[in-house]
């Protein structure tokens, strides 16, 4: 194993936070040196520090293997958890260090579940950091370093396969090491424009910024306590709601869309079948909202669910409605979403609707197979033949992902967290979607889980944003020693 | 100069050995100076507000202690004067100490629960004291009996002096443990700074001895044992190692030397055969 580019690579992801850091400092001290500027610019000489470190001795970029890349990718979002915690827990107030590390990693991980009772409390500069790292996290921290690094081709390559899953590759029709700047354009783009509609909708330019590098990033911090809700206006939360699909599906397609200036490229399998999901969903969710009271009238019911639908298949965690109020039936509906998410490709998390669809196809094809045993039977994506060993890792990775799922309700369980927040908390932060139900729910936080239940849901959503198999990788390294090298 | 030219200078740039010890260890300096300056800000910081958080709260408890003292004493004088019933002397109280310590409490207690409980301790005092400067009229007159207007009249007024002279001091009480609390939660996040720049500091220590050995020593060791094989077994000299500094072209310079020593030997051989 080559420590030596490992460290420089790592260093690289450091910097990019200490860059986000000091534009912080620079956002205390617009504000008029507000209470976190000693904590920001002390953060910022640390992971710079540190981050530049390695360029020291290790001046030239070199080749990597693929078990140096999973080990840069690792490193690169652990390194990147720890050291954007130091914001928080130097500021103190209710940062303990649990605290400072679970919203940190909810931060980067594009999560949005908190652990502050009072977000308006929190000087401006930290809330600009903690959108910051949703900014980071969104477009994945190795994807930020590949933008930076001026390495190999070919070094660019491989990390690239790594870091985005073969599904989020497809549909872009460039060279994989092109992938990465089209991934980059598009949600600058996304940033871009949806901070201008949010100041042309009226929002301050602090809460615009703040609200925009989240919802292209599908994360859910919100720079108020009341979220999208604290706007109290319609137009809001449309321009939330249209950001909130734009970034869910695959930014291959939006780019190809944009390009070709046609909506043939969205005319795909995979975003009909999102789209058709969420009229479908919104509609059972507006219809319980209605049924129970909660929204006075029809047209209120549908148009919050919507919103509190694409909040959650988008995995952004937003928020218009208290979700505390509501029946559970209507949470339990939700968490289908919240399983399956967005599209490959985009800011989302969870199985990826391209992963279900998938399943379903890989289901109706053993099926068929049983009723017609000498058919042909091909799984098809659009006008592509799937082969076989191209299916089997995303069907493995679904298998996975329950197993990860049932493991974290039951620890979440021993921690103490209640019934029904261990198996929606769990399944939030796996999928990245961010507020639970109840007291963890869109207007709660997470302040009251116990240690146990963070350190679980935060690995939840570690796990859930690099899709499990680098961290599986990596671990199977530590303890096989062919592997290590 | 454009930024692509400048990254392409930096890029360029090559550090010597002793840039990069330099570089490294100031770069660890400057982390332990950042961990000194924290702690010793913090430290500071810490026990002005510690110093005075705790003064403050001991010097209320014993101003509370002391005024329920000096009305026990006045109460039980009373008390003395209505058993004795000879007397016609009513007993001296400080008036003026009572209620300027009294009020001090209110403003030198921050919570806001000791505030009110202040204000009930100077309503029951004023209570207290109006019906004990009837004392004189009790003794003197024929019709009330006097031990019946102490238990009657004035005990309870005393009880209730009393009952919120007490809560008075344990809201005290609970604001200083309050503070301690807040004092061990202070502390707490005071040392996290001083903890994290360590922490760096000493992950920066690992990091230089892991490049020192890596680019220094272990390139150092090859060079030697390139150079016991080059003069035991008479191998070519043919080490290489990653690095652009000085080690480098040592290595390169010794490469060189041994290659030319090689032909020059064989150049010998070939003409002593001759």
């Amino acid at each position: 194993m080559n420590w030596k580019v490992i460290s420089r690579n790592v260093g690289y992801a450091l910097l990019v936070s200490a860059l986000f850091m000091l534009l912080s400092v620079g956002v205390s001290l617009l504000d008029g040196h507000d209470s976190a500027l000693a904590a920001l610019l002390i953060s910022f000489l640390i992971t710079f520090i540190v981050g530049i470190f390695p360029f020291i001795f290790v001046r030239e970029p070199q080749a990597i293997s693929m078990k140096e890349g999973y080990v840069i990718i690792c490193l690169s979002w652990l390194l990147s958890f720890i050291f954007g915690m130091l914001p928080y827990a130097l500021w103190g107030g209710p940062f303990t260090l649990q605290n400072a590390w679970f919203e940190s990693v909810s931060g980067y991980t594009t999560t949005g579940a908190t652990i502050l009772d009072d977000i308006e409390a929190l000087p401006k500069s930290l809330l600009f950091w903690r959108a910051s790292t949703h900014f980071i996290g969104g477009l994945g921290v190795v994807v930020f370093l590949l933008l930076l690094i001026p390495g190999s081709n070919q070094m660019k390559m491989r990390l690239t396969n790594m870091e985005l899953t073969s599904l989020s590759r497809g549909g872009y029709s460039t060279r994989t090491n092109k992938t990465v700047y089209v991934f980059a354009y598009v949600y600058l783009a996304l940033l871009v424009f949806s901070f201008l509609a949010y100041l042309l909708a009226g929002m301050p330019v602090f809460d615009a910024a703040c609200h925009a590098m989240s919802v292209s990033a599908t994360g859910g911090f919100s720079s108020r306590n009341l979220s999208i809700a604290a706007f109290d206006s319609r137009w809001v939360e449309g321009i939330t709601m249209v950001f909130m699909y734009l970034s869910s599906i695959h930014f291959g397609l939006v780019y190809l869309s944009v390009l070709t200036r046609s909506t043939k490229p969205l005319n795909n399998p995979v975003v009909k079948f999102y789209t058709v999901w969420i009229v479908l969903m919104a509609l059972v969710v507006g219809a319980g909202l209605k049924g129970h009271g909660i929204c006075p009238t029809w047209g209120n019911a549908i148009w919050n669910g919507f919103f509190e639908t694409l909040c959650v298949t988008s995995t952004s965690g937003f928020a218009i409605l208290d979700n505390a109020q509501w029946p559970l039936w209507i949470v339990m509906v939700l968490m289908f979403s919240a399983v399956m998410c967005g599209s490959a490709g985009s800011t989302s998390g969870g199985v990826k609707v391209d992963r279900v669809i998938l399943f379903f196809k890989s289901l109706g094809r053993r099926i068929n197979r049983i009723l017609h045993p000498s058919s042909v039977n091909e799984i098809r994506m659009g006008k592509r033949i799937l082969r076989e060993d191209e299916v089997s890792p995303h069907l493995l990775y679904l298998t996975l992902y329950g197993v990860l799922l049932a493991v974290s309700v039951a620890l979440s369980l021993c921690a103490g967290v209640d019934h029904q927040n261990s198996f929606i908390a769990s399944v939030t932060s796996l999928g990245n979607v961010g507020p639970a139900y109840g007291a963890l729910g869109t207007m709660g936080s997470f302040n009251s889980v116990p240690l146990m239940g963070k350190l679980v849901f935060s690995l939840d959503m570690f796990l859930g944003r690099i899709e499990i198999y680098p961290v599986l990788a990596v671990v199977a390294m530590i303890f096989d020693k062919r592997a290590r090298g | 100069m454009s930024i692509r030219k400048f990254f392409k200078r930096v890029r360029a740039y090559r550090l010597t050995m002793r840039a990069k010890l330099v570089a490294s260890l100031s770069l660890i300096a400057a982390i332990l100076l950042v961990s000194l300056l924290i702690s010793v800000m913090e430290y500071s910081g810490m026990s002005d507000y510690v110093s005075d958080l705790i003064a403050d709260d001991i010097s209320s408890i014993n101003v509370a202690n002391r005024l329920a003292e000096m009305s026990n004493t006045y109460h039980l004088d009373i008390l003395a004067v209505v058993g004795d019933e000879t007397s016609l002397e009513l007993p001296d109280f400080d008036d003026g100490y009572f209620k300027s310590h009294c009020d001090s409490l209110r403003s030198s207690v921050p919570s806001n629960q000791v505030k009110p409980l202040a204000d009930s301790v100077m309503y029951s005092y004023s209570a207290y004291m109006l019906t004990s400067l009837e004392l004189g009229d009790v003794i003197q007159s024929d019709f009330i009996d006097s031990r019946s207007w102490f238990f009657e009249r004035l005990q309870p007024r005393y009880d209730r002096l009393r009952t919120d002279l007490l809560a008075l001091s344990n809201a005290i009480y609970q604001d200083l443990a309050k503070n301690s609390a807040t004092f061990e939660g202070g502390f707490y996040r005071s040392i996290i700074p001083g903890i994290v720049a360590v922490g760096v500091g000493l992950l920066l220590v690992v990091m230089l001895l892991f490049f020192l050995l890596a680019f220094y020593v272990d390139p150092l060791y090859k060079m030697l044992e390139g150079l016991d094989a080059y003069r035991s077994q008479d191998k070519k000299y043919n080490v290489k190692f990653d690095g652009d500094d000085q080690l480098a072209r040592l290595n390169e310079g010794i490469a060189e030397l041994a290659n030319e020593n090689r032909q020059f030997r064989s150049r010998i051989k070939t003409m002593s055969r001759k």
